[in-house]
């Protein structure tokens, strides 16, 4: 047994079970998604919107039951990535890394540009231009505030994370309550949707009402830092995909009365109807502002999961073990934050001045992400039933909901395969091809580290000085 | 939040019991024995079994090992170990105090320290000590022995709860000033109290440490607030006392 936690270097029992909750949700960025993604399933699924929902909602909190199973076992900094290789061993394992990374880096970057966007659309009503250098600079800025926020501290970070999150959360909410009821009370026919044959489409609804709900299973990467690790971080992932199932059924219903269209123009910016009236341009503002919230904390969320998958990769070999660095005083992953953040900016902005439209750029950072998560989740699933297998706690529940949740979802992605536009196989060849890059990373660093195969997976494992044997009650211990 | 969590109220008796008796199949068992091997032996359904084990590791009372299969006893028993045993004191110890207390004209008082509290080992019959032992443990941070047990820790936040109360004008209240003044005893290798804990009172402690450096006990002085001076005149007096008696408590 070690005499140090492997994780050592980042201060423990820094969040509350609400920031721990924070974390997950913010990582989701849920009220973005609120107005802009039932507008999107809606063409595909069409009647069947609620029910796309309410079946992802328990479909993600089949995988939250899962990863749950690592997290009342195990204190990770890696989350999903160090569960698989608890259950799968280390191929498998580093695959769900990369594509953890992948999902972490790709929310992370979108919502930069997705923040930088829509304060952009702010500014505008201001009467500053709007133009790719104002993003630009605005991506920039986002960067830099939310990369010293996060190296200062993980409680401060977090803090105003859930802050924003709230606000985001409450003032998409408001907005969409005002919406409706100025609809339904001003007799406004709902907009005729252009639904044709909803039902080929629903398979690929399906896979986009899941990665509604991803990211949150990333309270599993800040479960050091958390105060009683076992119980918030599990119930964080618990309880995050039912909580959000229950806010995008209800956003669903309410724009599927017709109350709000999604713009298609430059950036998915809801519409408000035109009966809202004089209010409507007040509206906006708030939604817009909310919408901003929910990016900037996604920004956040997603950056603090990527941090430390980094950091514990660090730490192992399988990246630089620079990257595995904590600071001395805040005790955060600045090192790994420092080489995320310039990245996350650049690769979007980049993107914008390559492709000129907002909406695709956040449509192919997403989709490359979405790939990400759902094979990570893919594997955790997995990976339950034998964790559970090799500890010698397997009982029938796990084994069911692991391998259920599992098919199911390879079921979804099969489906949505064969109904799918083609611009999403772009996406998939470009997930493969990171994937197949980490991979070849890890075969060069094997090299360098000839156990590494041994060293992956760390997590914040019990010390020698946990374990109660030969104790002796006088002394004082450090 | 499951309603089980504040509102208990006794009505679920088997599922204390049940806990109760895991924790005691991992003390009896040692280090390493497994789930099964727990469900086998109370012969508990092993879904149940599994889930007190993991209620009673977030706990901290027992710990998961690093392999995941392996329990042993946790941190979280310590509090209950040290809570029920009580400082016993040898003669050779004794004779050593009572050797000291005849050479000065001050309460001198024995100390033992538990991981995380003051224990009042042997108290001067003559000159009694300022405050009795629960009081002592409640304000670490303002008498003598309570800041040698903060200095030795390596995060001294973890035994003290903010804001910290004042019991007389001069007690410290501020964290960065005792934050200071602990790195000042860690240097200098004892510690005072002029007035903090109550207004007419003055102490001096040095630490008594075992062979291997740990603390395990004070020597303490303790005298009139304005008698400060003197006490701390005997700081090299206590020190020789405290490593005479370091071999003879450890």
């Amino acid at each position: 047994m070690r005499s140090r936690s492997p994780v050592w270097g980042l201060r423990r029992a820094q969040l509350s079970f609400a920031q721990v909750l924070g974390q997950s949700v913010s990582a989701v960025a849920p009220s973005a998604v609120m107005v802009t993604l039932p507008a999107l399933v809606m063409p595909a699924a069409g009647r069947a919107t609620l029910g796309v929902f309410v079946v992802t909602a328990l479909l993600m909190t089949a995988v939250g039951y899962c990863a749950a199973q690592f997290s009342t076992r195990m204190v990770a900094v890696s989350g999903v990535y160090s569960y698989t290789v608890k259950g799968l061993g280390p191929i498998p394992g580093i695959a769900a890394g990369w594509s953890v990374i992948i999902g972490y880096a790709g929310a992370a970057m979108a919502s930069t540009l997705g923040a930088a966007g829509y304060l952009t659309a702010l500014l505008s009503r201001l009467g500053v231009p709007d133009n790719p250098v104002t993003t630009t600079l605005l991506a920039v800025l986002v960067g830099v505030v939310a990369l010293a926020l996060m190296v200062r501290g993980v409680r401060l970070s977090a803090r105003i994370m859930l802050t924003v999150e709230v606000f985001a959360i409450v003032a998409a909410s408001a907005v969409l309550i005002i919406a409706f009821t100025g609809s339904v009370t001003g007799g406004h026919d709902p907009p005729k949707m252009a639904v044709t044959e909803p039902h080929s489409a629903l398979g690929f609804a399906m896979l986009l009402a899941i990665t509604s709900y991803v990211g949150f299973e990333s309270a599993g990467t800040v479960a050091r830092e958390a105060q009683r690790p076992f119980v918030t971080v599990t119930r964080a992932i618990r309880w995050t995909p039912l909580a959000l199932g229950v806010l995008y059924t209800f956003a669903a219903a309410m724009q599927s009365a017709g109350g709000i269209t999604a713009g298609l123009g430059s950036i998915p910016i809801v519409r408000m109807p035109e009966s809202a009236g004089a209010g409507s341009t007040a509206l906006s503002i708030v939604m817009e502002l909310g919408i901003t919230a929910s990016w900037f904390a996604c920004v956040i969320g997603s950056t603090t999961a990527l941090s430390r998958t980094l950091f514990a990769m660090g730490r192992e070999g399988v990246v630089s073990h620079r990257i595995g660095h904590a600071h001395q005083v805040f005790r955060t992953p600045h090192i790994a934050l420092c080489a995320a953040i310039p990245l996350i900016v650049a690769v979007p902005i980049g993107y914008l001045l390559i492709s000129g439209s907002t909406r695709e750029v956040l449509i192919g950072l997403l989709a490359v992400s979405a790939h990400g998560y759902i094979g990570a989740y893919l594997l955790v699933c997995l990976a339950t039933p034998a964790f559970l297998r090799r500890i010698g706690e397997l009982t029938a529940t796990p084994v069911f909901v692991g391998l259920a949740a599992a098919a199911m979802m390879t079921a979804i992605i099969t489906w949505a395969a064969f109904t799918v536009e083609s611009p999403v196989w772009i996406a998939t060849a470009v997930y493969a091809g990171l994937l197949a890059t980490g991979f070849g990373v890890f075969a060069l660093r094997r090299r360098m580290i000839p156990d590494l195969a041994h060293r992956v997976g760390v997590f914040d494992e019990t010390v020698a000085g946990d374990v109660f044997a030969d104790y002796n009650p006088w002394e004082v211990r450090r | 939040m499951s309603p089980a969590d504040g509102a208990l109220s006794g009505r679920q008796p088997k599922a204390v019991q049940s806990a109760l008796q895991v924790l005691e199949a991992v003390a009896l068992a040692g280090v390493g024995v497994t789930a099964k091997e727990i469900a086998e032996r109370l012969s508990m359904p092993s879904a149940t079994t599994y889930r007190l084990l993991n209620l009673l590791v977030a706990d901290g009372y027992i710990v998961r090992l690093p392999d995941l299969s392996g329990f042993s006893l946790g941190p979280r028993m310590g509090v209950l170990i040290d809570a029920a045993v009580t400082p016993t004191v040898c003669t050779a110890a004794r004779e050593q105090l009572a050797d000291l207390r005849l050479s000065v004209r001050f309460g001198v008082h024995l100390f033992y320290y538990t991981n995380t509290s003051v224990r009042i080992a042997d108290a001067d019959a003559e000159y009694p000590p300022p405050a009795e032992e629960s009081v002592l443990n409640h304000h670490l941070y303002a008498c003598a022995v309570g800041k040698l047990l903060l200095a030795e820790k390596r995060d001294p936040d973890e035994l003290l709860s903010y804001p910290l109360g004042a019991l007389t004008d001069r007690t410290m209240t501020s964290r960065s000033v005792l934050i200071a003044q602990l790195a000042e005893i860690r240097e200098r290798g004892f510690a005072t109290q002029t007035g903090e804990l109550r207004d007419d009172s003055a102490c001096v402690a040095v630490p008594v440490r075992s062979p291997a450096g740990s603390l395990v006990a004070a020597v303490a002085m303790s005298g009139r607030a304005e008698q400060s001076d003197l006490l701390r005149r005997q700081v090299p007096t206590l020190a020789e006392y405290a490593a005479k008696l370091g071999p003879l408590l450890a």
